[in-house]
């Protein structure tokens, strides 16, 4: 099979080479005229040759044309078209400055892509989001979350309210690679998974993969969240910011040579703590509780060919009582430095050098009664990545990655009585290589393809403790046969794999496109994790001598089509299905913190996920908004669950709808509304009672695992958004959003357990737990100038 | 969830739950199936000592063997009767039949008691059992080891102030700051967890005789705190605080009782725990107990569930003054 890949793929490079003709190459960069922000994803057309090429998220374009006269047009949703008629008699730089269409037309489109490109565009099973929608959306406590709007997407759901993370497409949620300007984002929630750290201020757009990924992207099984920091406007001075319930937010840009280069800093902060002091109990009054981030980058034009772009992260959640004071805190910290550098004019390139650290520390009292636990994933990445555009029908990207990881899956020092004990794992190392080719080709005007083969090599290496572990029944502990210490970058297991990626693209019309896809990824990191929602306290291993990389095989089938000849209406409906092998699991009971055998409580089954989803969005006018519905299931076997048989996973739903609507009502108001509903989550139920010591525990007979499903969800939420004018200076603008979450103040089940009567323990019962049990209305001033 | 996580991530969401908005739980009727009855063994194997390390040795051995029911069956479990039990002390070879002679489904023995080294009692440290029951035809077993047990001369109890804990406030009263051990020379210590990975406790509190049974007041430690790594040290502070689940008022009567119950139990018990309190956020999924009753038939299709143990138990009885 592997060689078969090969030889097609060989086969395929060396068909690229067409027939050699006169031809020249355009290229440049696409901006926005006012900010001078790269513009990711125009649409870049010669009317006489009717070929095109979009912008790549650095907003550069390449496009080979033959000799002669050609009115090249520049589009892109929200922008006026822009128009020039040139003479191609030698290879041209164009950078292209696109105007933002009238401040009331803008404000109504949803997207900032071309208005058909879901139709031609080779990629499917794609959602890329602007970031003025994500802002439009009803949001929780009304602090603007983009990790909730994802949520609404077809394909995409969550096991509950407050959980951290997402599901797509019946993957978990250590199956997303979320990125944050190339940087690994290993917890994206701030306050255990009711908001994202993403400051919508600074953020510039965001694009979910969730099938047919290129060859450039791995690391993960299910998805790909790209998320893009704004560079800054490099032309004016800007501030933006708001206050909200929870967070108050800031963000100045502006150039720092104008023209040259700009600078954004973005950062928010809780503030509810500010209001301990005046509590009248001393408990709270001693307490901390508050989160904050910060975004930052910065860029700089070296000359027409470099460009660089440094770009950061920092947040933190902190909490602290008592006395002594028990502290914990958590945060991720990213940084990437990115090198763009055109070598001619069609061969485009990117060198990152990224950071990125996930920790947390927990802390009490002091070296006579006390504790200190530290835990941390840290990882250093060089990425190289090319793009070369051969000719209008082929693009071609090759490139690499390498990334050195450090885990440190938790270690605690504690003392008792002045006694010194340390409990937990020591740390983990491994190197990461990825090497991928790929090209879009264009056949002929109807037909794509996209191909490419992505090879991952990842080593776990010393210095550590290779554990080594008796195969006995499943579903039971697991004893330590032999133990085996490896020196510093001594390598304790390789694991070699090749990902063939590739999408078909066929235009039945102009409207109406066939896009089908098959790829296969894998996933050499495995977050720890069992609870229902993941806890910040979970942790990240590697694939070891016991952990197996995961690898997931998911083909997709789509039909797009587009409504009125203005594209007025898109609408999409897609099938998945995937494998997934070598999917953690765990003993009944297992103990994941702190545990240097850890892996003796881990099991390894298989998954399965299939789907259908429906989308209807209407991009333009007063009234936007979309549908999403996805039927689908998501299911796993291990040896020692559910007597081997298949299994649905906590965060299966059959049936998941989204409303999203949105209306511009004049120049000054807008209203903004959700509904979801989703079918409720599998649990366990038992049939028995064991009466035991007095106590009442549950019991399956069956030891059957999520037998039952706990009651559907749904919710309404509604926005209004009151844009003031303030009548001095057209400058400032700002606007009063009062948004309502759970209007209809329903309790939606997060789960259902059972437990003895606190009164009685001898009388059971069956009880819901609801994240949110009412109606939450809030008010949020933004402003901008 | 598990405990180590329990205690972190309650005071974080504390925080949370508390100011902004309102969790909720309510109580909802469910259908549940109902399974078919199973054989519960639920008893110990003893050996108790008091604050000076003289074991009685002598006092009656009680194994209770129940029927398992519907879960919403709030009446008591039903006795399984008419069974024959028998328990092996391994390092003597000696069978001792429990009995169950008033029909109550209490499988007793009361003697005669044993009371020499070379010639163990029922029940004494150091010693592995074998339980053996014939139950309606069919015959089930289990083992289990009695560990040892750190001895417990006094509490030292503490005035504390009101305060808030998760949504509840504290009363202002007695909790419990340390638990003492009397070392070889007389002096005092805090208790320590006994020497050697693994050693397994059950902490019980009573109040005026009144023991806390509720599930989030079952006081687990795996050595000295809540898993590897922590051999013999004292108990760690969350473990010794716990052994006040409310706060005590002057002259109550407190009694501490430490069950050395052994690695294999403590992961039962963990689970059960886990299991009758699975709430929250972070739920870990909802499983059976493990049992470590064995039907001797493998090809039976009947299983008894329940647990067999073994536990050597200190105590401490102390008024608050």
């Amino acid at each position: 099979m592997k060689k078969f890949f090969l030889i097609s793929f060989v086969s395929c490079l060396f068909s690229l080479l067409g027939v050699a003709q006169q031809k020249y190459t355009i290229s440049g960069h696409v901006k926005d005229a006012a900010s001078g922000e790269d513009i990711i994803g125009a649409s870049v057309f010669s009317v006489e040759s009717k070929l095109s090429v979009a912008a790549n998220i650095y907003g550069f374009y390449s496009l080979t044309l033959p000799e002669g006269k050609h009115t090249i047009t520049v589009s892109n949703l929200g922008y006026n078209n822009f128009t020039q008629v040139i003479e191609l008699n030698k290879n041209i730089l164009l950078d292209i400055n696109l105007e933002i269409r009238s401040e009331q037309l803008k404000e109504v489109e949803i997207t900032s892509e071309k208005s058909d490109a879901n139709v031609k565009d080779i990629q499917m099973s794609v959602a890329k989001l602007d970031i003025k929608t994500i802002q439009k959306v009803p949001a929780f406590l009304g602090e603007v979350d983009l990790i909730k709007v994802i949520q609404l997407l077809p394909g995409v759901s969550t096991v509950g309210e407050g959980a951290t993370g997402f599901n797509v497409r019946g993957g978990s949620i250590d199956q997303n690679l979320v990125l944050l300007d190339d940087a690994p984002v290993y917890n994206s929630s701030h306050l255990f998974g009711f908001f994202s750290v993403f400051n919508p201020d600074a953020v510039k757009d965001v694009k979910l993969y969730k099938g047919g990924i290129p060859s450039q992207f791995g690391g993960r099984l299910s998805s790909l969240l790209d998320v893009r920091l704004k560079d800054g406007n490099n032309k004016t001075y800007h501030a933006e910011g708001g206050i909200g319930l929870l967070f108050s937010r800031l963000s100045i840009e502006g150039p720092l040579v104008k023209n040259k280069s700009s600078f954004i800093v973005a950062g928010r902060r809780s503030y509810f703590d500010l209001f301990f002091p005046l509590s009248k109990n001393k408990d709270i009054r001693e307490s901390k509780a508050y989160f904050y981030d910060l975004s930052v980058k910065l860029n700089y034009i070296l000359n027409e060919k470099d460009r660089i772009y440094l770009s950061g992260y920092f947040g933190r959640d902190v909490f602290g009582a008592g006395n002594p004071e028990f502290g914990f805190d958590l945060g991720n910290a990213t940084g990437t430095l990115r090198w763009n550098h055109i070598y001619n004019s069609k061969l485009f390139s990117n060198v990152s050098l990224i950071y990125s650290n996930y920790d947390y520390r927990i802390g009490v009292g002091d070296n006579f009664d006390g504790f200190n636990w530290k835990a941390n994933i840290i990882n250093y990445i060089v990425k190289p990545e090319f793009t070369y555009y051969l000719n209008p029908k082929n693009t071609i990207t090759f490139g690499g990655s390498a990334t050195y990881y450090t885990f440190d899956p938790g270690k605690l020092l504690f003392y008792s009585k002045g006694e010194k004990r340390e409990i937990g794992s020591e740390p983990k190392y491994a190197l990461e290589n990825a090497l991928y080719a790929g090209n879009e080709q264009r056949i002929t005007g109807r037909l794509s393809f996209q191909y490419g083969l992505r090879f991952s090599n990842f080593n776990y290496l010393g210095k550590g403790t290779a554990y080594y572990f008796r195969d006995t029944i499943p579903n039971v502990r697991r004893d330590t046969i032999r133990t085996q210490t490896y020196d510093n970058f001594e390598t304790i297991k390789s694991y070699n794999n090749l990902e063939p990626r590739f999408s078909l693209k066929f235009e039945v019309s102009d409207q109406s496109s066939i896009k089908a896809s098959y790829n296969r990824t894998t996933q050499n990191l495995h977050l720890i994790s069992n609870a229902a929602a993941s806890t910040p306290l979970d942790v990240w291993i590697p694939s070891t001598n016991n952990v197996k990389p995961q690898i997931a095989d998911q083909v997709a089938l789509g039909y797009f089509r587009n409504f009125r000849e203005d594209n007025m209406y898109e609408t999409s409906v897609e099938v998945y299905y995937k494998e997934m092998k070598n999917q953690v699991d765990y003993i009944d009971g297992a103990d994941l913190l702190l545990n240097k055998l850890l892996e003796g409580e881990l099991m390894n089954g298989t998954g399965r996920a299939y789907g259908l989803e429906l989308y209807l969005k209407k991009a333009k006018g007063d009234f936007t908004g979309w549908v999403s519905y996805t039927l689908s299931r998501s299911e796993r076997k291990v040896n020692g669950i559910n007597n081997n048989e298949w299994y649905p996973n906590r965060f299966d739903k059959a049936h998941n709808l989204n409303l999203v609507g949105m209306y511009t009502l004049n120049k000054k108001l807008e209203f903004g509304s959700t509904f979801a509903f989703g079918t409720g989550t599998p649990a366990t139920f038992p049939t028995n009672r064991i009466e035991y010591q007095g106590y009442i525990i549950p019991h399956n007979i069956d030891g059957s695992r999520n037998n039952a499903r706990i009651p559907v969800y749904h919710r309404l939420d509604l926005s209004a958004t009151l844009h003031l004018k303030d009548k001095r200076s057209g400058k400032y603008k700002h606007d009063l959003v009062v948004s309502v979450y759970n209007v209809y103040a329903r309790k939606n089940p997060f789960s259902i357990y059972f437990r003895g009567n606190p009164e009685n323990p001898q009388q059971t019962q069956a009880v819901q737990f609801s994240v949110v049990g009412n109606i939450i209305p809030s008010v949020a001033y933004n402003f901008k100038f | 969830m598990n405990m180590k996580t329990k205690h972190i991530l309650s005071l974080g969401s504390l925080f949370f739950f508390f100011f902004i908005f309102s969790s909720c739980e309510k109580v909802i009727d469910v259908d549940l199936e109902a399974g078919e009855e199973q054989l519960i063994v639920d008893g110990f194997i003893t050996c108790f000592f008091d604050t000076v390390a003289l074991s009685s040795g002598i006092e009656n051995q009680v194994i209770k063997l129940r029927k398992t029911a519907p879960y919403f069956n709030n009446s008591s479990a039903a006795p399984a009767l008419g069974a024959k039990v028998i328990v092996t002390n391994l390092l003597s070879n000696i069978p001792f039949e429990f009995k169950d002679d008033d029909n109550d489904g209490n499988y007793t023995y009361t003697g005669p008691f044993q009371l020499s080294l070379t010639n163990p009692p029922l029940g004494f440290p150091g010693s592995a059992y074998r339980f053996d029951i014939n139950y309606k035809g069919e015959e089930f077993t289990a083992q289990n080891y009695m560990d040892s047990v750190p001895l417990i001369d006094s509490i030292k109890f503490i005035f504390q102030e009101q305060a808030i804990q998760g949504p509840d406030t504290l009363k202002a009263g007695y909790g419990i700051d340390q638990i003492l051990s009397r070392g070889t020379n007389g002096s005092l210590s805090p208790t320590k967890d006994i020497k050697g990975e693994g050693t397994c406790y059950w902490f019980k509190t009573f109040k005026n005789n009144k023991f806390y049974n509720e599930p989030d007041e079952m006081n687990l430690a795996y050595d000295a705190a809540f898993g590897p790594g922590s051999d013999n040290v004292a108990f760690i502070p969350p473990i010794v605080f716990s052994l006040a689940p409310e706060r005590f008022n002057i002259g109550d009567e407190i009694k501490i009782e430490c069950w050395s119950i052994g690695l294999p139990t403590f992961y039962f018990l963990n689970l059960a725990r886990t299991q009758m309190n699975n709430e929250g956020l972070f739920a870990t999924p909802a499983t059976n107990v493990p049992t470590n009753i064995v039907n001797k038939n493998k090809n039976s299709k009947v299983k008894a569930v329940g647990w067999f143990g073994a536990a050597s138990v200190s105590y401490v009885t102390q008024k608050v003054k």
